[in-house]
């Protein structure tokens, strides 16, 4: 029995040192891999200032969603930062931009353009909340919240 | 934009077969079947995956790698206490159970809290309070004056006021712009090194004052400061060299402990000799002669290890540390106040120094000073502040999650 026993010890030392081994790749492996999708999501994320949602126009593009850079041009080319592929939305019909902390809505000419159902011509400012229509097609603007600030 | 988490089961399953194949080999040890051993292990196996499954289910945003790595750590320091002293093993067990709810409890302080504003006064009385309790009251046990006892148990103070000087410390560096308004914190330092250096445990006193520098040069990159702490440490540790025999004995043994092989080197040289006749493989589980290193299941348990389980397990078990330590301080730089990323720092280097500080020790690199090993060494006090410790990291983890969040579904994520 003894000697069973130093047999069984004895090969079973390479079993304990695989286990070891296992375990330590595994916890570096899987939190490398974790960390780098949380960083890849964060970095995007941190790109955007806030985003557009359609809340109307055709059935099949609302609820879509849209993030917001510093500069977003909108229409139906397929060159615009925002594609709306709607026959009431003009080729450039808009551009969104942020200068500071806040962000306007520039209008192109003759696109029929409204912030919170009042027609505009020129640049406004927009607000987290705010109804903005191009064409038929009708979204909402949704900005960041400021950052949860340090404490000193 | 949704956060994946990724499944860590196989980390935990492995965790599992290692202790459960462990203590089924030590159930046949004694010739006959044991069944205390073998119930051990089951019962430890079957409370590891409760543990983590519920906690991973109760909280979204655990910090599950850290958790992990302190579990397996445990799972090694049953597994080698039961080889050494059965009894040993029971008691750690029941501690490790305590530990956990400690963890849970110090992990919900930590997430509601915000930096304990004005209670930090009580704590830092209360810390200085236990320190110059143990230097009165404390029964010596080799050479250090730090153990307190109450009628059957036994606890060390000072083991508790790293906890209270990891608050302390994060909550001055935090709120105080300038240096001359943190005077009260320097006060408070000195007072705990000096009271532990008074009752000869020296080990935690320089576990403190190394933390002190390391977390004051994070919190305010203040070189000269820094480096003007660190002459004055050293000048304190030349001083308690030329006045401690205590010291100067360790010094001597450290520089060359075949010399007094007998008397006072048998413990470092019964540790050496367990290291080399471990080599590479290991002696096997249950076929090495761990009990003949004085204090073996506390702070010679890495000598231990290595005999019975071999060099490459042992310096697994350093890379363990490590993969906790870069855990902890990725939590800290995602921490969203100052006083959450001290505090976790300030934990991380504690544990981190902890453990190296023992492990140079055991191996002859340094001096050996007598603390333990986090989650590994057998005792009650430092296995509640590791896990402690521990605590609060996964309490900041959990603030970070919440904050991710809430970030990520501004953007329409979230977190899988």
């Amino acid at each position: 029995m003894g000697s069973a026993y130093e047999v069984a010890a004895y090969a079973l030392r390479y079993w304990f040192i695989a286990a070891v081994l296992v375990v330590l790749i595994a916890v570096i492996y899987i939190s490398y891999k974790e960390y780098q999708q949380k960083k890849f999501v964060m970095t995007e994320i941190s790109q955007f200032g806030g985003y557009m949602k359609i809340i109307g126009g055709p059935r099949e593009f609302v609820g879509d969603r849209f993030g917001l850079r510093e500069n977003n041009t909108i229409g139906s080319a397929p060159d615009c930062d925002i594609v709306l592929p709607d026959r009431t939305v003009k080729r450039n019909h808009a551009v969104i931009f942020q200068d500071g902390d806040d962000y306007y809505l520039q209008p192109g000419q003759k696109a029929p353009t409204k912030i919170n159902g009042r027609r505009a011509t020129t640049a406004h400012r927009l607000k987290t909340g705010d109804a903005v229509s191009f064409g038929d097609v009708e979204m909402r603007v949704y900005f960041k919240r400021t950052r949860i600030e340090n404490d000193h | 934009m949704i956060i994946k988490r990724f499944g860590a089961g196989i980390v935990l399953a492995f965790m599992i077969l290692f202790l459960l194949s462990g203590m089924l080999l030590l159930s046949f040890a004694g010739g006959a079947f044991n069944m205390e051993a073998a119930l051990l292990g089951v019962i430890f196996a079957v409370f590891l995956i409760v543990q983590y499954n519920v906690l991973k289910s109760i909280f979204k945003h655990l910090e599950r790698f850290a958790l992990l790595i302190a579990d397996f750590l445990c799972v090694i320091s049953i597994v080698i206490l039961y080889r050494i002293d059965p009894e040993t093993a029971q008691k750690q067990l029941i501690w490790i159970l305590i530990g956990n709810v400690c963890m849970i409890v110090a992990m919900l302080v930590i997430k509601r809290t915000h930096d304990f504003g004005k209670a930090n006064w009580f704590f830092m009385i209360l810390a200085v309070g236990m320190l110059g309790m143990t230097l009165l009251f404390a029964s010596r046990i080799g050479g250090a004056k730090n153990w307190i006892n109450i009628g059957p148990f036994s606890f060390q103070p000072s083991e508790f006021a790293k906890i209270l000087f990891l608050i302390v410390t994060a909550y001055f560096l935090s709120s105080r712009e300038r240096k001359r308004d943190m005077w009260p914190y320097f006060l408070f330092t000195i007072a705990c090194v000096g009271l532990l250096v008074l009752s000869r445990d020296l080990g935690a006193a320089l576990l403190f004052a190394g933390t002190f520098l390391i977390v004051f040069y994070v919190g305010t990159g203040s070189v000269g400061i820094t480096l003007g702490a660190t002459a004055a440490f050293a000048g304190g540790a030349l001083l308690s060299y030329k006045m401690f025999d205590h010291v100067r004995t360790r010094v001597e043994v450290w520089q060359d402990p075949w010399a007094t092989y007998n008397d006072k080197g048998y413990q470092i040289v019964q540790g050496l000799l367990a290291i080399a006749s471990g080599g590479l493989l290991g002696t096997g589980l249950g076929l090495g002669m761990p009990e003949v290193i004085p204090v073996g299941t506390s702070d010679y348990i890495f000598a231990a290890i290595a005999e019975e389980f071999g060099i490459i397990v042992a310096i697994g078990i350093i890379a363990l540390y490590l993969v906790f330590i870069i855990r902890g301080i990725l939590i800290a730089m995602d921490a969203r106040t100052k006083f959450d990323k001290l505090l976790v720092f300030g934990a991380t280097a504690m544990l981190s120094l902890q453990s190296f500080i023992i492990i140079g020790g055991v191996i002859k690199l340094i001096p050996l000073t007598g603390i333990t090993m986090p989650f590994v060494s057998s005792g009650g006090s430092s296995m509640l502040s590791a896990m402690m410790q521990l605590g609060i990291i996964e309490g900041v983890a959990l603030k970070n999650g919440e904050y991710e969040e809430a970030e990520l579904e501004e953007m329409g994520g979230g977190v899988a």
